[in-house]
């Protein structure tokens, strides 16, 4: 998964994303509230891990700003106490889980996981038939309709629309289509994915007219957006 | 389970926490004397939470009770805490 991780503490930044990168994930680490903003405005993730409590910002002022742009974004924060109230409150503002620090090696890695597969990011979900509007997407068949009929396009852009479909309304940046869809980003021209995008956005005519456009957010990537409050 | 003690990187990283904590009891006495309990607390929060994640369960200990008694204000209990941090710091292995 791609995970943002916010840590004030140079020492525990450097230790969990150690521990994340060896399970895998791709890490970007950030040591302040305001850089875990700016960050998320110019990049998508599958995945925040943040402390509760970092020095510039609150945790809930962070929770809050995440949940009013990117609602579908799982989001774990990190606190110091153990104490019911102080979990409680975490989770009545919109955090998906908590851990309690200090974190233990096995039981984050776990949690983290655990997250990602409720998220559907992992396992059968991900194969599943779901309707987006008049669009039937099929992931194992790697098939798209539009209004009852079949699109014709390319098995890498049909890759290309399941992942923008299944982060509808979140930025999807071109970093993740690479990684996501090519698996190997070094070799890839950036017009590449230019490229699979409009044509995409022809074939499945994400104008808006059925509901949904394919913007393109400048230097950074494409958001799915819903382009009528209807649809 | 604790972290690997043979882990590189991870060695390292007590390494460089126990010069840091040092470093940081010298802030912490500075942070007492002037009723500074909020600089008490965000240090001894990081001490608290890095050396657990590392394996020194006892400087971690050290760390949070610390962070509860700069919490509450409590100026002597944090004057005999820093004196057991100090004990901590020399038992600690890296």
């Amino acid at each position: 998964m791609r995970i943002l991780l916010l840590e004030d503490d140079p020492i525990q930044l450097e230790l969990a994303r150690s521990w994340l990168e060896g399970n895998g994930h791709a890490v970007t680490g950030v040591s302040s509230g305001k850089a875990a903003l700016k960050v998320l405005e110019r990049d998508s993730f599958e995945l925040a891990i943040f402390d509760w409590m970092v020095p510039d910002l609150s945790g809930e002022e962070l929770l809050r700003w995440v949940r009013q742009r990117q609602k579908r974004l799982p989001v774990m924060f990190a606190t110091a106490r153990d104490e019911e109230l102080e979990i409680a409150t975490v989770l009545n503002l919109g955090a998906d889980d908590y851990v309690v620090k200090p974190l233990r090696r096995l039981e984050f890695l776990a949690r983290v996981d655990a997250l990602g597969r409720r998220a559907g990011l992992s396992g059968a979900e991900l194969e599943e038939a779901f309707d987006i509007g008049p669009y039937r997407i099929d992931p194992r068949r790697r098939t798209i309709c539009l209004e009852g009929r079949a699109v014709k396009m390319t098995p890498r852009m049909a890759d290309v629309a399941l992942l923008l479909f299944r982060k509808r309304g979140e930025l999807v940046s071109r970093a993740q289509l690479y990684e996501q869809v090519w698996g190997h980003p070094e070799a890839l021209d950036s017009r590449t994915v230019d490229t699979h995008v409009s044509r995409l956005r022809q074939a499945l005519e994400l104008d808006g007219r059925h509901g949904w456009r394919l913007s393109a957010v400048y230097h950074h990537g494409y958001r799915l957006e819903n382009a009528s409050p209807a649809a | 389970m604790s972290p690997l003690p043979d882990d590189p990187l991870e060695r390292g990283l007590r390494e460089k926490l126990l010069g840091r904590t040092r470093a940081d009891l010298a802030r912490l006495n500075r942070a007492l004397d002037a009723c500074d309990f909020p600089t008490i607390v965000h240090l001894a929060h990081r001490l608290g939470g890095a050396a657990g994640a590392l394996g020194l369960e006892d400087l971690s200990v050290t760390g949070r009770e610390l962070e509860r008694e700069g919490a509450r204000g409590d100026a002597a209990a944090v004057r005999a805490r820093l004196g057991l941090l100090v004990e901590a710091l020399a038992r600690a292995k890296g």
